[in-house]
Formats: C-alpha cells, structure tokens, sequence
C-alpha cells in the first residue's frame, strides 16, 4: 500500500498526485514514468514523472482526467491509500550539453516537462520554456517553471494569458528570430507533438516526444502503445517513453489509438450505468479563482 | 380564428407582408434575412433576454431586440451595420467570460479537431470539461464564428461548478452553460414538465430543478427536449457523447408503443448514436434515449445455440436450423407466438408460419393478454386537442405515450374539460376538473357517469385492461358514443389484430397453451413471452433478440434483427400504416425474422411430426407461505418498458428508477403500520402465487392498496387482478423467494 501525499486538482481536469514511494523516489531519473492502480481490480495506469523528492520519498505525478481510468483517479482523497505503484519505468532522459534546450508543454506536460528542464538546467543548458494551455484558468505551474528556466513564454489559443496561439507558433517565431537550439523537446497532447514533428522536419530541428499519452497499461504486453518509429516497430513503454520525434509514425499512432476508441466508449459506458461515476464531484476552481 | 391583419414592412431592403404581432425576427426569417440569436428558439415565447438578435429601426431609438419586437406597418428594419456587429460582438465576449473560450477562440481549431477527432482527451484541455461533448455540432461555436468574434477583451474565469450526472441519460455541466433559457422554456411551454428553471444557488443563476433535487424526483419526463434545445454542450446526452457528429440520418418509426412516433436515426458507421424527434413530433424517454442501448451487440443474442448437456452453446446457422427441423419433428401440436412488437411483413410470416408450414391452429401473440380487447380506436390527437371533455383512466403518461400528454395538455388550453379515473396519482391530477380515486378495479363503477358529454373523448391504458375492471369498462366505453383512444403498448397490437395472430379453427390462446390438459407439445417464439420457466414441450425455438428470462430455456435460440435493422411497416393505435426504415445492419450473424422464417419454411414445409416421448408435467407452480402479515389490495400489471417482450431496463439501466419493476409501491401509512420503510425486501402472497419484492413509498398509492409493475417476460397476470395480498415479514421474503424459485427450478 502506499499512501497518497496528496491528490488535487490544479486546474479543472488537471490533477496532481503525489505518492509515497521511497523505492521510486530514489531511483527515478527525468523523463521516466511509473505505473500505478488505483484499485485492486483497477486497470494499470501510466503517469509521467513531473516531480520528486529523494529525502522525503515522495513522487509526483500531473495527469489529465480523460478516460474512464484517470476518472475514478481524479476521485482518490488525500491521505488514502493505491495497492500498486512500479516503477522508475522508462528510459531517462539523455541530458548533455547541447547550448540551447527548448521544451514545449501542454495540458500534463507542463508537469512532465518540469524535471527535464530542471536536468538541463543544471547540466548548464540555456533552457526556454514555452508552456501552452488553451485558457488561462488552464495555466498552472509557471511560477516553478519561471523560477528553473532562463526564459518562459505562456501561449493561449484565446489569448487570455500571454500570447494567442499554441507552442509552436511560439517556436516558430523565436526560430524566425535567429535561434538555433540544440535540442527540443514537446510533450502533451499527440497534436503538439506531431505538430512539433512537422516543425522539425521543415526546420531540421532535434525533437525528442514523450509518448506516454498513447500507453494502455505500460508493460510491453498489450501492445496498445505500439508505434512505429524510424520505420522499426517499437513499444512506447519499454523503448521509450522518449523518442525521435521526427521518426515517429504519426499517422499510424493515431489511427492505432482510434482503433481503441469503440472500447473505451464502452469501458465509460459500463462505468456510468454502474453509477460509479454518477455522483457529482465538485470541478474545483482554477487557480485564479481565488 | 380571423385572419389578423398584414402589415408590411422593410428588412434590409426587402419588402415583407405579416401578420400584425409577428415579431421582427420572425419577419426577418419570413423574408428570407438570418439575423443572429441565442435565447430565440422555435416553439416557444421569446425572451430577450440575450441581445444578440438587436437591430436598428428607423425612427426608432435604440437597439430593440428582434425577437421581441412586434413587427409594425411601414417599418424600416436594418440588421446588419457596424455598431450592429460591434454591439453584438461585445455581447458575445460578455458571454464568454463564463464560458470556455479555448476552444472558440484557437486558430488551430480545425487542424486540433481533425487530428484528434472528438474525444474526451480533447474536450478536458480545450474546455476544461470532459463532459462537453466538444463534437463539432455546437451552435454557440457557429455564432462565435459568425460573429468573427477573435479577442476576447475580458478577463475570463472559470466557474468550477459540479458537473451533474446524477440523471439516468444527460450530463449537465453548468460550466458551460450560458443561461439562455432555452432548456427551462422548452420544459415548461413544450413539454408542460415544468422541471427544470433557472434558479439562484449561491451567487450563480443555474439551471436546476427545484431544490436542486435530482431529476427522477421531479415531473421530468426524460423526453431529451432541453438537451435537443440547448445550444452549448452544458447539456448532452451521456450515451453518444464523443462519438462526433452523425453522418447519416434515416427516418424510421418508433416501435416501443403503438403510437407510431416518427423518429429520426442518426448514425455514425454501422452505430445508431441516438434516436431523435421527427420535425413535428414529440417522444417519450423510450423513443428518445432507449433506441442506442437497445441496439448495443453487448446487449444481445449475437449468435445461434443449441442445448447441449443442458446448457446453451453457440453454433453455426447449418447446425442449428438442423436441430430445429428435427426437434419440431417430434411434436405433433406446436404452437406459434409472434410479439405485438412485430413488423407487419414479420407477423404475416409468422401466421404462414403456422398455418401454411406447420399445420398447427395455435398461433398467438401476447397483445390480447396485455393490451385487452380493444376497440377501433375512434379518436386522433386532433380530437384530443379539440375535445370539449376529456376522460382518462389508469392513463400514467409521463414515460409512456406522452405525445397524448401533450395533446391533453393543448385540449385544455383549448377549453377542454379533464376528467380523471385513477386509483392511483398521475401527472395530470393536477389539472382536472373531475378526480375520481377509485380503489383498483372499482374503475368501471367510477367512470360511468362521466361519458355522456358532447365531444367527449376517453383515453384509457393497458393497467386497466390487464385489471378485471377492463372488460366492464369497455363495454361502457363503447356504449357512451364517445370518441376513444386505447393507448396500445404494443408497438403493432393493431398489425396483430388486422392480420389475424390469434388461434385458428381447434387453436389454443396462449393463456392455456401450457395447462395441464394442453395438447400443445413445441413451440416456436419470435419474441419474448411472459413466462418464467420452462414449460413442458418436446422442442422450443425462441427466435430472440437478447437471451433473458425465458429464452433461457429454450432447445434453440436464432439471434435476430430488431426494428432499426430491419425495414417493413407498423399499424399504429390509429390503424395507420407506418414506415419503418433500417439505419444500420443487424450484427453479423443477426438475421431478420423474416428471413428467418424462409430458412424455417425451406426445412420445415411438410416435415412428416409424429409425437416423441410424452413430457413430464409439473405441478401446479402455486407456492404457499406461513401467513403472518397484513392484506392490501393488490394492482399488478406489466411493465410498458418492453421491446418484442423483453425487460427494456435490462438493456438500458438507465431507465431502472424510472420503471421500478418489482417494486411495490404502498402509502406511507401503509408502511409504518406495516412496519416497512422505502428499499425494504417483503413478501407478497395473492391466491396464485409468492413474489419477493421491494418497498417504495409513494404517496400517489391510496392506504390500503399496492401497486406492483412486473418486469415484462415474467408471468404475473394469472389469477385475479386487483386482489388482495398477504404482505409478509421481512425474513419470509427470503423464504418466500427461496420456495419460489425451488418451484420454478
Ligand atoms: S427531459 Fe424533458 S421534461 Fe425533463 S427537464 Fe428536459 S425538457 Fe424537461
Ligand atoms: S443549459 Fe443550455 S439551454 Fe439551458 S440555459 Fe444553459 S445553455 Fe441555455
Ligand atoms: S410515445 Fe410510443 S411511439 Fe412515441 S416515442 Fe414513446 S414509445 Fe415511441
Ligand atoms: S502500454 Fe501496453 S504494450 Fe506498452
Ligand atoms: S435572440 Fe433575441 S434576445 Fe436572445
């Protein structure tokens, strides 16, 4: 058993988590992810590691509540307690002095983006974030990331916070303005990474993507994360998560994951006339709510 | 009603005649001009409430709103200037500060829909909320568009309130809803429910019920009109959210009741998503939210079995044809059942079935047993809108049939007189002139008097004629002269009766085809009957739909289409002839029955039968208990939740709280000297039999009377009904359901 630290909502749908979990917190390195239930007939749920802390043997996670799995997650109370949590999982990231590290974050990768950008930091890259999120009341953790990075730019695609737009507008304009990074990184929604991919490929740009957003349970067994990168099949579970992103068959990932769509309409379907899912939780205030 | 009077007017340079009263907007669509709006809907009373629809009229000061504003002779109207768009574009940008605005405002909007299709992932970072459907069908989207609003000039907030799922079929996420009032007015103005408003909780307006009780706990009829009318997604249906914008739609009928409601199928792949009114129709919460589910291959027999060692085993169609040519083979008198739930084309084969094929008299359908003896029906809903007075009885209209609310309800506002029979609470108590509260079966001695008023019309429904009080009634009925209205349950109890499913010459009804002394000794079903057990035959085929109840036991089950699979006709309660459509085809090894009943007449025609070895004979299923309780008076009657015979809540949960079906509902009073409280288990004994059942409170239910709706498929209405019945402890009520089942077994 290991005990929720806590569990809250940051912004509506976008949950923190944080797991006492020596074990883990000792080893993990940037860029991996653990694996966890949150019951004991609960399906196997893999989350990026946004955060951890050695000493008090802690690790945190930010996940977006989506499918029928993140749902009965987002309704774990602080102070309980989940049957399993494994992990480090995942190969870490590779950090290395490159000069410039760009990392573009959406929805749950603002999270998983803070320790790697942290990493490069201290390996004496300059580090530019560009956090986007559709609304401002969907903005959380720039003051952390303002407080790691050499420069942060916030991106909403209705302007209500920093500039109108997305992340990659955003490179797109700092690229237009002469710079020339070493290595970018997107992680979020598979639209700013293959969006990010496209980039990279008119731009020649060194683009790693985390494809932990296409995982089913995380242990190169269900097959639900097979992508194609380079032209090699691989499993984004135990050969990435991080990959080339400009070698990944974007295509083919997003076609394999609506091939699962008819199951987990049906999986929410279940959930729902079960009444599981009926009570009404409270959606909580974004952060500028007060 | 005299013609009012036509003024003409100007609309952005085009001339337009109307009538004196017509509002601007209404005028502008007349001529052909679109002016935007939100809180504007079709069929009920404008509210002005939104200001988008503002327009300028020369020598007017001001910006009245079009929906408002009556249309005048001579009047010049312009709807489209500058400040006109300036005015509405910072309206809309008020608007949205409390609405998500991610999604409206993004200029990768098309690409982000396109990549991700519509999904739940997309909807929670775009909006904030899993729960919008986000599905690419949103009017408010469409007005943002229009409007080329880009910018959003205020700061904008979120409101973080509780989404409500506490109703069987619809989310609401006030969220993102804009309070245009569309949803309250529908309710109340079309639907007459009156259950929903927008009311104050906290600092918020929302819309709520009153108390903010859950919906199944008001007059809501689940009829899906709010969802219809809302033009955001704070209201959405639950079942086909995420699934995106059909892509087709096919015009079909509604086969849960004989109304004949015309529906609409939209699709999306070989997937019914949802079942929605036709222009100019209304439904109930069958044919609004059942259809989906009801569809769902989870829910049904998707393959052909044959019993082997006891038990039911999927096969191919060869083999178990094959066994059902040798299984009727060896009964001499087999019966025919065909649902009341059948297609003309499909009842028509089933009587050649029968008659042509297997030379058998029996041949029967449940429309007798749980729709009655009904007459031609000799009124319309016209007549009902139009009637000087109105008599219903045993009439709950509130999931069932309620297009004949609607039209009581338009009868009354048109002077009508409302009489109600009814021993037990309905919607439309409240708004009779007459309440009668006869105790269950004194109906007939109720109503007697009330039939002899000029343009009456009696409206009557299937709890009285599966009651002994039905027959009397009927006799009255068609004695006063009055214009009537049975409302069939069935979806084709009319097709049954015009094409003759009923025992021929020696036959057999199905009410005596399993007595002890019956000849019948096979059966072939299409569709479900009311039994809960095996009875004694040599051979049974059920060609079913979904394997409950007593499909269980029967020697081969054929899995077949169901109506939106199929295409042939229905003879509504009015004796129209109705279409039916296929949307979509059945499962892969689903076959409709008529095709069905080709392969049987190929295999079956002359097959040489002589009788096999004789059945064993059950006792009598009757189950005594130690008496130790009280005595009410029972009501029993078959739940209308039904499709070809089947439990419709099996297949859709959703409408479990609104059926309660075995569940008995008694007083308040009743129960506390009874010593009973809402969800208790008891027992209840009547001469014929012993159900174990639970407790629902209700004070619709007179003191000293029970009401009890049976799940359809199990037997429930041998014996006499109303009678009276022993209730009995809570501890018997495990042994009472022990002993019933060790009958059954
Ligand atoms: S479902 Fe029908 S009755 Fe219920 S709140 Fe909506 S419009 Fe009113
Ligand atoms: S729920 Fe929908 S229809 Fe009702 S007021 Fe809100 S936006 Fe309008
Ligand atoms: S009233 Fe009858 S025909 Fe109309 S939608 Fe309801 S079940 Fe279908
Ligand atoms: S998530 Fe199942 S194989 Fe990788
Ligand atoms: S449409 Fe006229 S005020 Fe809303």
């Amino acid at each position: 058993m290991y005990e929720i630290v806590e569990r809250r909502q940051l912004v509506p749908d976008h949950h923190v988590l944080t797991i006492h979990a020596p074990h883990v917190a000792n080893k993990v390195q940037p860029g991996q992810f653990v694996i966890l239930r949150s019951d004991e007939e609960g399906e196997r749920i893999p989350l990026s590691v946004a955060d951890f802390d050695r000493e008090a043997g802690t690790v945190t996670s930010v996940f977006l509540e989506a499918g029928a799995a993140t749902m009965k997650l987002a309704r774990l109370e602080t102070g309980g307690t989940i049957p399993t949590y494994m992990g480090p999982l995942g190969k870490a990231s590779e950090v290395e002095p490159c000069g410039t590290v760009v990392l573009m974050g959406g929805c749950y990768g603002i999270g998983a983006l803070y320790p790697i950008a942290r990493a490069h930091r201290a390996a004496g890259n300059r580090v530019i974030s560009i956090l986007e999120a559709h609304t401002q009341w969907l903005l959380y953790w720039t003051e952390r990331h303002q407080a790691i990075a050499d420069e942060v730019y916030v991106m909403t695609s209705d302007g209500t916070a920093g500039e109108r737009g997305l992340s990659f507008d955003k490179l797109t304009a700092l690229l237009d303005g002469g710079l020339a990074p070493g290595l970018v990184y997107a992680i979020g929604c598979t639209f700013l990474m293959s969006s990010a991919a496209k980039l990279a490929e008119e731009r020649d740009l060194n683009l790693k993507v985390a494809l932990n957003t296409v995982m089913v349970d995380g242990t190169g067994m269900c097959g639900g994360c097979r992508c194609s990168a380079g032209g090699e099949p691989k499993f984004a579970c135990v050969d990435g998560p991080e990959f080339d992103g400009r070698a990944v068959d974007w295509e083919g990932l997003m076609a394999r994951r609506r091939a699962y769509r008819p199951q987990e309409l049906a999986t929410m379907r279940r959930l729902d006339s079960s009444g599981k899912l009926a009570s009404s939780k409270p959606a909580g205030k974004g952060p500028h709510h007060g | 009603m005299a013609a009012e009077p036509l003024v003409t007017l100007t609309i952005d340079g085009r001339e337009v005649a109307v009538a004196a009263g017509t509002t601007l907007l209404a005028a502008a669509d007349q001529a052909g001009v679109d002016i935007p709006r939100l809180c504007a809907y079709p069929g009920i009373q404008p509210m002005g409430g939104c200001r988008l629809c503002v327009v300028q009229v020369e020598g007017l000061r001001g910006y009245p709103a079009a929906c408002t504003q009556p249309a005048a002779q001579g009047m010049v109207v312009h709807t489209e200037s500058d400040e006109l768009l300036r005015l509405r574009r910072s309206t809309m940008a008020l608007l949205l500060t409390k609405h998500p605005t991610g999604c409206l405002l993004c200029l990768h909007n098309t690409d982000c829909l396109e990549h991700h299709g519509c999904a739940a992932r997309r909807s929670g970072t775009v909006t904030g909320c899993r729960f919008c459907p986000n599905d690419g069908q949103c009017e408010f989207q469409g007005l943002v568009n229009r409007l080329g609003l880009t910018d959003m000039p205020y700061p904008v907030e979120h409101r973080g309130l509780p989404v409500d799922r506490r109703s069987p079929f619809v989310d609401n996420d006030a969220n993102l809803c804009v309070l245009c009032g569309r949803c309250t007015r529908v309710c109340a103005e079309v639907r007459g429910a009156e259950a929903i408003g927008l009311l104050a909780r906290g600092e918020d307006t929302l819309v709520l019920t009153a108390g903010d009780v859950p919906r199944t706990e008001t007059s809501c009829q689940f009829c899906g009109s709010c969802v219809d009318a809302c033009p955001t997604g704070a209201l959405s249906e639950r079942v086909n959210k995420w699934i995106g914008p059909a892509e087709r739609s096919t015009p079909s009928t509604c086969a849960f009741c004989g109304l004949g409601c015309q529906i609409e199928l939209d699709t999306v792949g070989d997937q019914v998503i949802r079942s929605r009114p036709a222009p100019d129709s209304a439904l109930c919460v069958k044919g609004r939210f059942a259809v989906v589910e009801t569809l769902l291959p989870e829910n049904r027999a998707v393959a052909p079995m044959v019993r082997r060692d006891g038990r039911l085993v999927e096969t191919d169609w060869e083999t178990a044809l094959a066994r059902v040519a040798e299984g009727l083979a060896g009964c001499a008198q087999p019966a025919v059942f065909a649902s009341r739930d059948l297609l003309d084309e499909e009842l028509m084969a089933a009587r050649s079935l029968a008659l042509d094929v297997l030379h058998t008299p029996h041949l029967d359908s449940d429309a007798r047993l749980l729709d009655g003896d009904f007459p031609a029906t000799s009124a319309t809903l016209a007549d009902l809108r139009a009637a000087g007075r109105i008599v219903c009885v045993r009439c709950d209209l509130r999931f069932a049939h309620t297009p004949v609310f609607l039209a009581i309800l338009a009868g009354l506002a048109n002077g009508a007189e409302l009489c109600c029979v009814e021993p037990f609470g309905t919607d439309l108590l409240p708004h009779a002139t007459v309440v009668r509260r006869p105790l269950p079966g004194g109906e007939a001695a109720a109503v007697a008097d009330l039939l002899d008023a000029p343009d009456t019309v009696v409206v009557w429904g299937s709890a009285l004629m599966q009651s002994d009080a039905g027959a009397a009634c009927l006799e009255l009925f068609a004695a006063s002269g009055a214009a009537l209205l049975p409302l069939l349950d069935g979806a084709n109890s009319r097709g049954v009766q015009e094409i003759g499913i009923e025992p021929a010459d020696g036959g057999r009804g199905l009410d005596t085809w399993f007595e002890a002394d019956s000849e019948v000794d096979g059966l072939v079903s299409l569709g479900h009957l009311p039994l809960g057990h095996r009875p004694p035959l040599r051979f049974w085929l059920a060609v079913a739909t979904s394997l409950d109840d007593a499909t269980a036991y029967a020697d081969v089950v054929l899995p077949a289409a169901v109506f939106a699979e199929t295409s042939g006709h229905l003879t509504d309660l009015f004796g129209e002839t109705r279409q039916v459509t296929a949307a979509i085809a059945p499962p892969e090894d689903c076959r409709s029955i008529v095709d069905i009943a080709g392969e049987l007449t190929v295999r079956l025609l002359d097959l040489p039968r002589t009788a096999g070895a004789p059945v064993p004979r059950r006792r009598s299923l009757r189950v005594r208990c130690r008496l130790m309780g009280e005595t009410l008076l029972l009501s029993r009657e078959i739940s209308h939740f039904a499709y070809l015979g089947n439990a419709l809540t099996r297949r859709v949960p959703g409408l479990a709280p609104l059926a309660l079906e075995d569940v008995v509902r008694i007083h308040p009073d009743d129960a506390a000297r009874l010593g009973l409280a809402e969800g208790d288990e008891v027992g209840i004994e009547t001469e014929t039999g012993a159900v174990a059942v639970t407790v629902a409170l209700s004070q619709a239910i007179p003191d000293g009377t029970a009401r009890l709706v049976l799940r359809p498929g199990e037997e429930g209405l041998h014996g006499p009904n109303p009678c009276p019945a022993v209730f009995v402890s809570e501890h018997e009520a495990a042994r009472v359901a022990a002993t019933t089942a060790a009958a059954r077994a």
